[in-house]
């Protein structure tokens, strides 16, 4: 969601007049106005910008295509629910990433992650590697998933917002809701537990 | 000799934004060195994982479309009104006004009855250049006792209310004024936020 960082005094919310707008090249913060002033079109641009994003944050929690669409759902239902409580203080991505991060460890707290199958995993195109490398990238990309997927969940939220969506400590720990030096220190433990999980 | 990176300062080394002078012992210390580089290899490992399967083309018009569907039976959030708008951005302001509106109309309302004598309250104000100047403030009793009972029966959560009220009471305050009662509220706001009236 990095498209919709923008600087502090952009944040502000401006009052909109909706059908003044063109909605689909309009800013972040003007969806929201438009929204919040009674336009359904700009939630509608809202999801169709953002469900790329958030249906992979919630894929990369629960790694299968079937429970990621449901979350990434709901995460939406919920913005919609919720978006008139956004102040604008982060990004419109940012709160974004928190009420899926959320829905994420509110799943992953009721239910074990189901890992895909293995025609699954085997989905992404290596026609163009070598067939070795690429069972060998395979086999490790499994462990590697299988390990991140025994990560205590906010070590686990902390190290997918880091390494796959290269947010900053500093978006991770807003989303979060913790401080950047426990952000910092949640990303090394979960590196350091990686490396115990990986070598067991 | 200077102590090792900590736990953060091996995040930051990490992300190269390591300050100057632990970036200087990171640069002389091989045990540090070493942690760094483990990191930074576990960190590799983890990109292996890196790659999220797209699905199908079709499958965001779909799901796009299925989001749509889910939200038309949620109860949408209420438009923001104008004065919704103005709560939002000067809540002391329309707390102000509205002590205002309550005070105004009830001291009217007070003046229908039976006007009470008057009573002089002389305050006396040293100017400082030995000159004594007089200030009379006329006040009317059945004023004071309007404004006292009703200060008197406020407890500190209405006190509260008032200066800080929420988006709700706000609007319910609003919504039960007449028509003329807005109109005056509209004016009594705009001469606060210094507007002048129309």
């Amino acid at each position: 969601m990095g498209t919709s960082r923008v600087s502090k005094d952009e944040r502000s919310i401006p009052s909109a007049r909706p059908d003044a707008l063109d909605l689909a090249a309009a800013e972040d913060r003007v969806l929201v106005a438009a929204f919040l002033a009674g336009s359904q079109d700009a939630f509608s641009v809202i999801v169709n910008r953002y469900q790329r994003t958030v249906y992979q944050v919630c894929y990369r929690f629960v790694r299968n295509h079937e429970d990621a669409a449901d979350l990434a759902q709901d995460v939406f239902v919920r913005a919609f629910k919720g978006l008139r409580h956004f102040k604008g203080d982060s990004s419109l991505g940012t709160w974004l990433y928190r009420v899926g991060v959320n829905c994420c460890l509110n799943k992953l707290a009721v239910k074990r992650p189901q890992t895909e199958s293995i025609d699954e995993s085997q989905h992404v195109d290596r026609r163009r590697e070598d067939p070795l490398n690429a069972v060998v990238r395979g086999e490790k990309a499994a462990e590697v998933r299988q390990a991140i997927a025994q990560l205590p969940p906010k070590q686990r939220a902390t190290l997918l917002l880091r390494v796959y969506q290269e947010l900053s400590h500093e978006e991770i720990a807003n989303i979060l809701g913790s401080s950047v030096g426990a952000t910092k220190a949640n990303f090394f433990h979960a590196l350091g537990n990686l490396k115990r999980l990986l070598q067991s | 000799m200077t102590t090792h990176l900590s736990s953060q300062e091996l995040v930051g080394a990490l992300d190269h934004t390591l300050d100057a002078s632990r970036q200087s012992h990171l640069d002389g210390c091989a045990a540090c060195q070493a942690e760094v580089r483990e990191l930074r290899a576990l960190v590799e490992d983890a990109r292996e994982d890196a790659e999220v399967p797209e699905p199908s083309p079709l499958f965001w018009d779909h799901f796009h479309a299925r989001v749509l569907t889910a939200v038309e039976s949620v109860t949408p959030p209420a438009p923001q009104s104008w004065w919704n708008r103005w709560a939002t951005s000067m809540p002391v302001v329309l707390g102000a006004a509205l002590v205002l509106t309550v005070a105004v109309a009830g001291l009217s309302m007070n003046r229908t009855t039976e006007p009470a004598p008057a009573v002089a309250v002389e305050q006396t104000t040293d100017t400082g250049s030995g000159d004594v100047a007089d200030a009379s403030v006329t006040t009317d009793p059945d004023e004071w006792e309007f404004v006292s009972s009703v200060m008197g029966s406020l407890d500190g959560d209405d006190i509260n209310a008032v200066l800080a009220p929420s988006r709700d009471a706000v609007d319910a305050a609003i919504e039960s004024l007449s028509s003329e009662e807005r109109e005056a509220f509209v004016k009594l706001l705009k001469a606060e936020m210094g507007q002048g009236t129309e």
